[in-house]
């Protein structure tokens, strides 16, 4: 019994253990029968993260949570007297909309796309259309849309949806695989990444102002020296949050300006590697405005559009009860853990 | 290469447009989309032969020169092999092709294929060097189980989604019955020539051939009967104006759902990152695309339910469901 409530709580489709806790014939859910995912769910599969890599998601859950710890055991005190208690409450409230976000971007669903939904008679060779890079009208008379079929998921991908390895499924608007985070940055995560980064470089700042001020605010007579034999660990936190800035920065720099050019890091790269006769444009930047045929030419609709697009629905609804036989969690490639042999025609 | 356009017969196959590297096909210019005669296609489907035999996989070996090319950054391979009919549209530069950019591309739909070796009627024997290609449009059913009665009595026609909309902010599905595309392939043995032009090897049909669009059996492959045009047995059920009514509705509904830039959707982003993503668990239910989502699930079951699908005998798969990719209707399996 007590095997049970645990297995709501974290729960590993691919492992037997769990696999065991649960009844078969009645009350499955989705989630449970994902086992040709490589994901670990929390909570009844409402979140998730994934097996097969490092973890660096707990290096970086450690490094949102150590400031914060510190701050309040050692800083709070003295800025709560003798400054004022809104600088206190507004630096948590900063670090909890950073961790919030990095929560929502690292746990939820990035945008997975169903598989086999496209499957053929052919199941052993597929067609040599289907190899084949497809392109279709888009919007503006010239512009040209190219789609895929994926061979793993065996479905016609979205335009810019790819597959990623690790997370094994095709995500919609596929930016990047953030290891930092052990999830895919996809269509129903962005937004949630970019305001990670934004307010961890915020939250960051805010720090690096209070702790220096702290240091240097603290006693007017002694010399700095003395003073940081009295509060070590505000130069801990100084030093500590002028490092930490540096990277964050760097990647909130580079995502804003893919997203003035709505363009995923994919694309980005994509463009970095292809010789340059054929990408119009006289300087860099301009190439990469050019490209992008779903750009729609304003930097401020552009943003307005990745901010404050609809995170849209779940594709995949990984809560509800498993119909038997459904395909979307079967394994209809030619690997060793494949269900093939059921399909037959 | 030009395309002989005065003697272009219907026997020509649709422009396949293979984006592999050129050790795999024997035509240099790949961009002449229109296969002139059937010994292209023919060197094509013996290097296939010749794989199984050799017992390699064919897939793998297209995947990774395909992938290999692509991981290269290299716009010619990719952009050569731009499928539809006349589609070059200016991308095909890195080859040295001289086409002009004012082919324009059109629009088809890219979940069929053609097979070569399939039982004509009149014969037991399969033939795998058939003359005129089957064109498979009507797939198997991933929506029940496998193996089970259901499965081998109903089959799906999918409609495939376009992708003109302005940044692909929401889905959008063609709403013409597959056939009636600009681009589909139409049966040689019932097209009169009153209705086709050959306009510089592109085959264009005028828009009031419609009666000769229906599905007709002319072969069985894999133990499914299918025609020899881009005609799906979905005709056989429902007629161009009920089929684009529900088309529409449904892309109505569609565009509600996702609509990206109006006032209550910057309003709620903003408000669920100030509150800590929180508001957006409590005010699930309020929020459009929801309610809008739930108006699309009853519309379709009711189509299902009481409306023209259930008295026909087909049926809707809600397309939230099928990802969005593609409109599938279920159809009783065709039989002669």
């Amino acid at each position: 019994m007590i095997y049970k409530i645990i297995s709501w709580f974290v729960f590993n489709p691919q492992s037997n253990t769990d696999l065991k806790t649960i009844n078969r014939d009645r009350d499955l859910r989705n989630y449970q029968v994902f086992s040709n995912s490589r994901y670990l769910f929390f909570f009844g599969g409402r979140l998730r993260t994934l097996t097969n890599t490092k973890r660096f998601s707990i290096f970086t859950f450690i490094i949102i949570l150590l400031p914060l710890i510190l701050y309040l055991i050692f800083e709070s005190s003295w800025l709560w007297h003798h400054v004022s208690p809104a600088l206190v409450i507004l630096f948590i409230y900063t670090w909890f909309l950073c961790f919030m976000n990095f929560l929502m971007a690292a746990a939820t669903d990035p945008g997975i796309l169903p598989k086999n939904i496209h499957i053929t008679d052919d199941s052993r060779q597929l067609p040599i259309e289907y190899f084949n890079i497809i392109s279709l009208p888009g919007y503006l008379k010239n512009n040209s849309v190219e789609i895929k079929y994926c061979n793993t998921c065996h479905i016609w991908r979205l335009p810019r949806t790819s597959h990623c390895a690790t997370c094994n499924s095709c995500i919609m608007f596929h930016d990047h695989h953030c290891m930092w985070l052990d999830n895919c940055v996809g269509q129903r995560n962005y937004r949630y990444f970019l305001n990670f980064l934004i307010f961890a470089c915020i939250s960051v700042i805010y720090l690096i102002i209070t702790s220096f001020y702290h240091l240097f605010k603290y006693d007017q007579f002694l010399p700095i020296r003395e003073v940081m034999k009295h509060i070590p660990m505000t130069l801990f936190l100084a030093i500590y949050s002028c490092l930490a800035i540096m990277y964050p920065a760097l990647l909130l720099t580079c995502q804003l300006f893919l997203t003035m050019n709505l363009m995923t890091t994919r694309e980005y790269f994509h463009i970095l590697n292809s010789s340059p006769n054929e990408l119009k444009g006289n300087n860099f930047i301009s190439k990469v405005w050019n490209t992008n045929s779903f750009n729609s030419k304003n930097i401020f609709t552009n943003l307005v559009i990745q901010f404050c697009r609809p995170r849209g629905l779940s594709l995949v609804r990984l809560q509800d009860r498993y119909i038997n036989g459904d395909s979307r969690f079967e394994n209809l490639n030619n690997d060793k853990d494949s269900d093939f042999g059921k399909y037959q025609i | 290469m030009s395309l002989k356009s005065s003697s272009a017969t219907i026997d020509e196959t649709r422009p396949i447009s293979i984006s592999l590297t050129s050790s795999f096909n024997n035509n240099n210019n790949i961009n002449n989309n229109n296969i002139n005669n059937n010994v292209s296609a023919m060197n094509t489907l013996n290097d296939k032969f010749e794989a199984i035999e050799a017992g390699d996989s064919i897939s793998a070996k297209k995947h990774t020169g395909y992938s290999q090319e692509n991981q290269k950054g290299n716009y010619s391979g990719t952009a050569g092999g731009a499928g539809a009919l006349g589609a070059s549209a200016g991308t095909g530069a890195a080859t040295g092709d001289t086409e002009s950019n004012n082919d324009e591309l059109l629009f088809f739909n890219y979940n069929e294929y053609s097979v070569y070796d399939y039982f004509k009627l009149d014969s037991s024997k399969i033939s795998l060097r058939n003359e005129q290609p089957l064109v498979i449009t009507h797939f198997p059913n991933p929506y029940v189980e496998m193996g089970q009665d259901q499965f081998n009595k109903t089959r799906i026609v999918r409609i495939p989604r376009r992708y003109d909309v302005i940044g692909d902010a929401y889905p959008k599905f063609s709403n013409v019955l597959p056939g009636y595309e600009k681009a589909a392939l139409i049966d040689p043995y019932l097209a009169s020539t009153n209705n086709t032009e050959c306009l510089s090897g592109k085959l264009i049909v005028s828009s009031d051939s419609n009666e000769d669009r229906k599905f007709i059996i002319r072969g069985k492959h894999r133990d499914q009967f299918f025609g020899v045009s881009s005609v799906s047995p979905l005709s056989n059920y429902l007629n161009l104006k009920e089929f684009q009514e529900i088309i529409n509705q449904i892309n109505a509904y569609l565009k509600k759902i996702y609509d990206a830039q109006n006032y209550s959707n910057i309003f709620w982003g903003i408000l669920d990152t100030l509150t800590l993503s929180l508001s957006s668990h409590f005010f699930n239910n309020v929020m459009n695309d929801r309610l809008q989502a739930k108006e699309l699930e009853k519309y379709v079951s009711e189509l299902n339910n009481n409306g023209i699908l259930k008295e026909r005998g087909i049926k809707l798969i809600s397309p939230r469901r099928s990802g969005y990719l593609s409109l599938d209707f279920q159809i009783p399996r065709p039989i002669l």
